[in-house]
């Protein structure tokens, strides 16, 4: 009888720690192996240009290195992004409307610009950011 | 009566002088390497020198092709051959940079520590300290908690959420190197999360040097007319 009580609730204790087990520690793991696999080719790549000082994609895609032929021409640049913007709204991009008009700006720029997505996302990127980094006082022209 | 005065330098002279070192410059040799989930892949290298004085990261790139991009707390231009090729506006990324926060010292809480981000819960598991912050209420429905877990005390990884609470990226922070007593992540693993589709980034950083003097041009990089 003892053990069956034992046992039952060994049972229930496994059970109820089931959902612990799945918790935000387990979140911060990622394969490495996928992650080596994935960049065994451009680790080469990388190495070979370590030995071959100067060289660019242009002289490798030119002389037809096969090692190059996955390679974007266009790569990771912050001019891509969605942080790099032009075409503001009266001269004034959507960011700093954000920044300085906080909510009011970001609804100016949504209104002024037809709704236009990029302009409004960026006032709404400035008005957070500023809003993170120097608080309650930036809203306006309190930080100057 | 000397024993006082050697005590009283002690006191007086050694916190200013031996513990209160300042650090105000950062440079590395860098490689950003990525794959889309289409199998593209790209490569960036070169040398990024950060002054936190003048506000600049200045990337000077060798490969793919050779260009520097200067970064600064409204602007990134783009030179290539001494000219200015592209320039356009962004929000100040600088202060949330690798090489700000680490300079400051904010690399642990990636500096949501000073900012309106609020500290939501801390849980101790599996040898990480994992802290949640959640974003102001008011900007609740535009983004969404941040977890970060340290190791050590040092930044083992972030965990970006959108407003429905899906997450959009995860960021590892490995291999660090000690510099002077502070420590820097040589390689920084990104993952995206996009349409269930996943893409990568590896940065890595070697060469680290901080409080340069030298290549006071490269600090300050003069911008060229457009």
């Amino acid at each position: 009888m003892i053990k069956k009580i034992f046992y039952s609730v060994f049972c229930l204790f496994l059970i109820s720690a089931t959902p612990v087990l799945a918790n935000n520690a387990d979140l911060f793991t990622y394969d490495e192996e996928v992650i080596n696999a994935e960049f065994a080719e451009l680790n080469e790549l990388e190495n070979y240009i370590e030995q071959n000082e100067g060289i660019t994609l242009t002289q490798l895609k030119l002389q037809n290195i096969p090692m190059v032929k996955n390679i974007s021409a266009d790569p990771y640049s912050p001019f891509g992004t969605d942080y790099a913007f032009d075409d503001p709204l009266f001269g004034i991009p959507g960011f700093f409307w954000g920044c300085f008009g906080w909510l009011f700006g970001v609804i100016a720029v949504y209104i002024l610009t037809d709704g236009n997505q990029q302009e409004t996302k960026m006032s709404v990127v400035g008005c957070i950011l500023t809003t993170l980094v120097f608080g309650g006082g930036a809203w306006g022209w309190g930080w100057f | 009566m000397t024993k006082l005065i050697v005590i009283y330098i002690l006191i007086i002279v050694l916190p200013k002088h031996g513990f209160g070192q300042s650090f105000f410059r950062v440079k590395a040799d860098f490689s950003i390497k990525s794959k889309s989930a289409d199998g593209t892949g790209s490569l960036t290298m070169g040398t990024a020198y950060y002054d936190i004085n003048t506000g600049k990261i200045i990337f000077k790139n060798h490969f793919p092709e050779k260009e520097t991009w200067i970064l600064t707390d409204t602007l990134i231009i783009k030179i290539t051959n001494d000219k200015v090729t592209e320039k356009k506006t962004t929000p100040a990324l600088t202060k949330m940079s690798i090489f700000h926060l680490f300079l400051c010292g904010d690399l642990p809480n990636y500096g949501l520590k000073n900012s309106l981000y609020s500290l939501d819960n801390v849980e101790k598991d599996q040898g990480l300290v994992i802290s949640t912050w959640k974003p102001p209420e008011a900007f609740s429905e535009v983004i969404g908690k941040i977890l970060i877990s340290n190791k050590e005390k040092k930044l083992h990884g972030m965990i970006f959420y959108n407003a429905k609470d899906t997450i959009i990226s995860k960021q590892f922070f490995k291999k660090y190197q000690s510099i002077q007593g502070l420590e820097f992540p040589t390689e920084v693993v990104q993952i995206l999360y996009l349409n269930n589709k996943e893409s990568y980034q590896v940065t890595t950083y070697k060469n680290i040097v901080v409080n340069d003097t030298n290549e006071n041009n490269m600090y300050d990089h003069p911008v060229p007319e457009y």
